[in-house]
């Protein structure tokens, strides 16, 4: 379906689509003549029709587009003030209902839902499906008593699930808000606090979007914390969350022990009966929750939706939404039209992510965001040769400014299909001005106002509206899909922050310009709403999450636009710290955090800068709009207004020198992806010498050394103040995987597991370090075994030149299991040690089956055990026969270090006796020595226990002349049996060339 | 001893006609370039390497380089199947740049480095964090060009010592502690005795630095050890 239509002012009636019909935009206005008598030359005529007699216009558009509707049409509107006035007071109707009718255009077999995910296959919903499942989840909420006055909140991914929850909510008149699970606790409750729901609906299972801790914990914390749950429902199969009050059911479950069949005796509630809470950050204070009502949502929806995008059924909407955005309502609501609609839910791995579902899918109308677009631009990707975009018929932009060369990237990457850029918002659900299927797109600008409101520009220090020139947005007719109210408030702060600034009209707090055409462009925000990469971002939140951070005094968080010749824009974070702290690169790093874990990844600002003070009005409050007006190199219009003007040059001065080592470093002014990623980026395009890289790209690929390795970790320090181990680099090869470990990445932690096989299959083998505590020496081993499992080692705690080694097995062994569990969540386990390594496993093991948890494999590696361990008859009759023998043995080779151990152990037993200390083996570097030192202590200390399983003990067939047997006290520890293996070699050198492959046969044997 | 151990220079820059004619005559079929691949120069350094590691193995072995097979474990260290612990032959590759330096040994595992010498803005802070403490003193001893060639001889002799262990990148650089002089040596390693291996510097002249750490048991010592010129007319 492409439009043939290339020319400006034809008449309306003349215009045909390829197909032989016509644009419903088209359809709709020879509608209005036959009915008004009048003439609509073209659609111009049409919005001034609306604008003069928006009653008229809405109750034609009714008429027209026929939902299922009960109650009396008219009046259509009461009142012509645009804050008080209502539509359709006497109408009923219910959103779900109407979403889901069938018919002869809509059958039931008609596909209404492709849901893509970036694991599994789409999963795929006919109307008919997805009309059963809202009503037997509707059914169980009706049974939960949820119904007109409740309210229902869900946090998950744009899936199939959650359209499901969203519709059944609406069908039983609840209201419905969904946030993402990558919000923080703290966003989260925020919202929920406010919202009071009912029913919680949740995915569990964590995804790669997901937030730093595991998600069904969050969706416990969460839980736990809303005193008006009466359930928790999950979307998936993930973990149930623990210690929940409330009963938990899923999805799955209550969709399939329906009966067959259903009912859709769904009540009708009043055209303003609240349908949506939507959030929208603001300057200060919690986030502002705004109530949509059913009505207003549904028309405004059918209205941009039919007239505007001219969707029908046959057509496939696919616009990539979070469920935290308005965006998902409105792709969601596009059900009403006839059209199916597909879905992502899933991370933008690359430029090629939601082309590549464009393609596939064969969608005809795509929707994305201005940063989406700019990446792949910055990538160099061009969907039109990589996938089949033979559908596509439109692409539409929201969430940010498009600015001019997209248009021509679209045009020669895409192809020759309109990019509608469309602007609105939260506050009313909807669009100001949008696209216009009748014209042609003009590169750089917006086709057209949203019909039935007046949106004008209107100049900031007041006066009439404009063509022209940039001013303020307001909108002077009364709109359907204008808020029915915010939470929690009597109608005074939804006055103060529409109403107030411009009487009579909603003023959004955007900047826009209109040409004499009524084709607009969008300017950024008018208020101190910043929008970082498309996502609007109220820098309260941002204040909020700072708090966290106690070095920080004040802050100020302004977009920074203007100065970049190609039109982006920036978010720059103003920090004033208490003396004598530094902006140093660790306390970017916690900033950062604090931001990324308590609000989400999205609202880090793109720059950080410490500066002396922050600009002050006389009345003692912090001056967003001068230090934006200075940064902005426009000059800042009223320096009067300022208690200390001299503060800004200093914020220019400081923000520039930022800017600059970032670009420095090949920065430049990207839009695209978090700003760790960006620098993450521009390290390696330093250290590799190729530029431009993408997200995606593989370090090892891009011909990574070791070298370039070290070299970039130690940038990373540089710059971002974080030590990771080289060996990160085997788990996160590109800068997207990198960054997302340096943003959640704890001070001084070293991750005492380290991947040294990654394989695809099978249970993971967790092999312990020895007594270095490093277990590099266990790599031979783990390349060695055989099957198709991945090996892990696990290293000590006090590698970590900061942390102090654990000094008893047991500690060690608590905190490796914590470690193992939080990788590998449910049993069994597989666990093997080399000697000491051998007692922390056996310890891992007994401790796992303390909590429940079960071993699978137990390997016990050459491991030694203290002479002190051996039942007393054993080790009497082992001191009478070996004097001397304890005193060189013990389970590993003795170093210079062990001459301590050596002379305490001498003095307990034969404190009598000379002796001389034993001679290193080898030299050992530092820090491996400290750690061996209190390994060998604890060594020394650790007596085990009981323990239920089996395991299986590895003896060198080489014994150390003067060690002793541990087999009497591994088998009388080994409750479950100790089966015994001899292997070649002596107790240092079976885990080494070439020695090593007889073990790991034998291991891969026992472990089959 | 050092009969067993044999280090090939390769220059990476070879014709594309030669290129073409030895991937299809050397490689095995999922190694041989993908459409394009060899049009980029570091893409086509990557596939010589390839191409001559397959004729230095296919020397030592004996048997044509196209019947070889090779795997790569998941460091991308490669092997060569079937992986007979208790007769491996060991190699190892590194290259910069044009230059590539094969080793092949059949007494214990081998590593080889070799780097571009050029002065590196991170150097002196990869030493004082990342190197050994002895190491860091000798070479932040020294000024100027010396301290940069101190700085490579230092890498390349760790990194030599970790590739021919699989470690790579596994290991901190401070488990293993070399001498940053003229004469190369182990000072100590994390896990093994360093009179059981051979350290070599390798002399490619003062752009380069080049190290072969080799393990085989009862020798000591190291030295210096000169390539020789892989041939790569033949071998097919």
């Amino acid at each position: 379906m492409s439009h043939s239509i290339s020319q400006n002012r034809i008449d309306p009636r003349a215009l045909e689509l390829s197909d032989g019909t016509t644009t419903q935009l088209s359809q709709f206005i020879a509608f209005c003549e036959s009915r008004t008598g009048g003439r609509l030359d073209d659609e111009r005529a049409l919005h001034e029709f609306s604008v003069a007699d928006p009653g008229r216009f809405w109750s034609l558009f009714l008429e027209w587009s026929d939902p299922i509707v009960a109650g009396r049409r008219e009046p259509a509107l009461a009142g012509r003030d645009c804050e008080t006035a209502r539509f359709f007071p006497g109408l009923r109707l219910n959103y779900a209902e109407n979403l889901l009718r069938l018919g002869p255009e809509l059958p039931a077999e008609a596909p209404a839902v492709a849901a893509h995910h970036p694991f599994r296959g789409p999963e795929r919903l006919t109307r008919g499906e997805l009309l059963q499942r809202t009503q037997r989840l509707a059914a169980r909420l009706r049974a939960l008593d949820v119904g007109e006055g409740d309210r229902v909140m869900a946090v998950a991914g744009n899936n199939a699930a959650l359209a499901v929850a969203g519709l059944a909510a609406a069908a039983c008149g609840a209201t419905f808000s969904s946030a993402s699970p990558d919000m923080g606790i703290p966003a989260l409750l925020s919202r929920c606090l406010q919202l009071s729901p009912k029913v919680l609906f949740a995915n569990l299972v964590d995804d790669a979007q997901s937030g730093p801790a595991a998600l069904s914990a969050r969706i416990g914390d969460l839980a736990r914390e809303l005193p008006s749950l009466a359930a928790v429902v999950g979307l998936d199969e993930g973990p149930e969350p623990e210690r929940l009050r409330v009963p938990f059911e899923r999805l799955g479950e209550i969709v399939d022990r329906a009966p067959e069949g259903g009912a859709t005796d769904w009540p009708r509630p009043r055209f303003d009966h609240p349908l949506f809470a939507l959030f929208s950050s603001g300057t200060t204070g919690p986030p502002k929750g705004i109530l949509h009502g059913t009505g207003g949502t549904l028309l405004e929806h059918l209205k941009e939706h039919r007239l505007h995008v001219d969707l029908r059924p046959g057509d496939k909407l696919f616009f990539h939404s979070s469920a935290a955005w308005m965006m998902w309502n409105w792709q969601l609501s596009a059900l009403a039209t006839g059209c199916e609609i597909v879905l992502y839910d899933g991370p933008i791995s690359g430029p090629e992510t939601l082309w590549r579902i464009v393609g596939s899918e064969g969608v005809t109308v795509f929707g994305t965001s201005p940063s989406y677009l700019q990446l792949c631009e910055d990538s160099r990707y061009a969907p039109r040769t990589d996938t089949d975009l033979g559908s596509l018929r439109t692409v539409l932009s929201t969430g940010a400014i498009l600015h001019d060369h997209q248009y021509d990237w679209c045009r020669d990457q895409v192809g020759e299909v309109p990019l509608q850029s469309i602007s609105g918002g939260t506050d009313i659900i909807g669009c100001f001005v949008l696209g216009n299927p009748n014209r042609p797109v003009r590169r750089g600008w917006i086709q057209c106002r949203s019909l039935a409101m007046d949106v004008q520009a209107v100049p900031e220090d007041g006066g009439e509206p404009t063509t022209g020139a940039v001013g303020e947005l307001i909108c002077r007719t009364p709109f359907p899909s204008r808020p029915v109210g915010l939470i929690g408030d009597d109608g005074r702060a939804f006055h103060d922050a529409y109403f107030s600034e411009n009487p009579g009209a909603w003023t959004h707090g955007d900047l826009i310009e209109f040409d004499e055409d009524g084709q607009a462009r969008m300017h950024g925000r008018s208020d101190g709403v910043l929008e970082i990469r498309g996502v609007r971002v109220g820098p309260a939140d941002i204040y909020r999450a700072l708090a966290a951070v106690p070095e920080v005094k004040e802050a100020l968080a302004v977009e920074q636009r203007g100065a970049d010749p190609r039109g982006y824009s920036r978010s720059v974070l103003l920090l004033v710290l208490h003396p004598p702290h530094r902006l140093d690169g660790r306390l970017t790093v916690r900033v950062r955090r604090e931001i990324v874990t308590q609000i989400a990844a999205t609202h880090v600002p793109d720059l950080i800068v410490q500066v002396p003070e922050l600009p002050v009005t006389h009345n003692g409050k912090h001056s967003e709009r001068a230090a934006r007006d200075a940064l902005g190199g426009t000059g800042v219009a009223n320096l009067d207004a300022l208690r200390n003007p001299e503060s800004l040059s200093k914020i220019r001065e400081e923000v520039e020198r930022g800017r600059s080592r970032r670009e420095q470093a090949g920065d430049g002014a990207r839009a695209g992806g978090p700003s760790t990623e960006a620098t993450l980026r521009a390290i390696w395009e330093n250290v590799l010498g190729v530029a431009p890289l993408r997200p995606t790209d593989n370090f090892f690929e891009l011909g990574g050394t070791s070298l370039a390795a070290v070299r970039v970790f130690q940038a990373i320090h540089d710059e971002l103040g974080v030590d990771l181990p080289l060996s990160t680099l085997m788990r996160a090869q590109t800068t997207a995987e990198l960054a997302a470990i340096v943003d959640t990445f704890e001070d001084s932690e070293i991750p005492c597991i380290v991947p040294l096989r990654a394989a695809a299959g099978g249970r993971p083998l967790f092999l312990v370090h020895s007594l270095t505590g490093d277990v590099l020496q266990m790599r031979a081993l783990a390349l060695s075994l055989g099957g198709d499992r991945s090996v892990y080692g696990i290293q000590a705690v006090g590698l970590d030149p900061v942390r102090a080694p654990q000094a008893s097995v047991e500690e060690m062994a608590r905190t490796y299991v914590d470690a193992i569990v939080s990788l590998q969540p449910s049993g069994p386990y597989d666990l093997a040690g080399h000697s000491f390594g051998g007692l922390v496993a056996f310890e891992m093991a007994r401790q796992l089956n303390a909590r429940g948890l079960t071993v699978g494999w137990l390997g016990l590696i050459d491991a030694n055990v203290h002479p002190g361990c051996l039942p007393p008859a054993r080790r009497l009759a082992f001191r009478a026969s070996q004097p001397f023998r304890f005193v060189r043995a013990a389970l590993h080779a003795p170093r210079t270090r062990m001459e301590r151990y050596f002379r305490k152990a001498l003095l307990r037993v034969v404190p009598s006796l000379p002796i001389a200390p034993p001679a290193p083996l080898w030299p050992l570097p530092p820090l491996l020595r400290r750690i061996e030192a209190v390994n060998l202590d604890a060594y020394a200390a650790y007596r085990p226990g009981a323990y239920g399983g089996p395991a299986t003990l590895f003896l060198a067939e080489q014994r150390e002349p003067n060690a002793c047997n541990p087999v009497p006290v591994w088998s009388s520890v080994v409750d479950g049996g100790l089966e015994l293996e001899r292997v070649p070699g002596g107790h240092l050198n079976l885990v080494v060339e070439p020695h090593v492959g007889v073990l790991a046969e034998r291991m891969t044997e026992k472990l089959a | 001893m050092k009969s067993d151990l044999r280090l090939w220079e390769i220059d990476l820059d070879q014709s594309p006609e030669w290129i073409e004619a030895a991937s299809a005559r050397v490689l095995a079929a999922d190694e041989r370039p993908r459409p394009g691949e060899a049009e980029d120069q570091v893409r086509r350094r990557r596939l010589v390497a390839r191409i001559a590691l397959r004729i230095a193995l296919s020397r030592a072995l004996d048997r044509a380089p196209g019947e070889l097979r090779l795997r790569r474990d998941g460091s991308g260290k490669p092997w060569l199947e079937p992986h007979d612990p208790r007769a491996p032959l060991h190699f190892n590759l590194s290259r910069t740049g044009d230059c590539c330096l094969i080793a092949v040994a059949r007494g214990g595992p081998v590593g080889v480095d070799v780097e571009h010498v050029v002065p590196l803005p991170e150097a002196d802070d990869i030493v004082r964090t990342r190197f050994a403490a002895e190491e860091a003193r000798a070479i932040l001893a020294r000024e100027g060009a010396d301290r940069v060639r101190a700085f490579f001889n230092c890498w390349t002799r760790k990194e030599a010592y970790l590739k021919a262990r699989g470690l790579g990148l596994m290991a901190p650089l401070d488990h293993v502690v070399v001498t940053v002089g003229d004469e190369p040596g182990f000072v100590s390693l994390h896990d093994d005795d360093p009179r059981a291996w051979r350290l070599f510097a390798v002399p490619l002249g003062p752009d380069r630095a080049g190290a072969v750490a080799v393990r085989c048991a009862g020798s000591r010592g190291g030295g210096m050890l000169r390539p020789e010129a892989l041939p790569l007319d033949r071998g097919g």
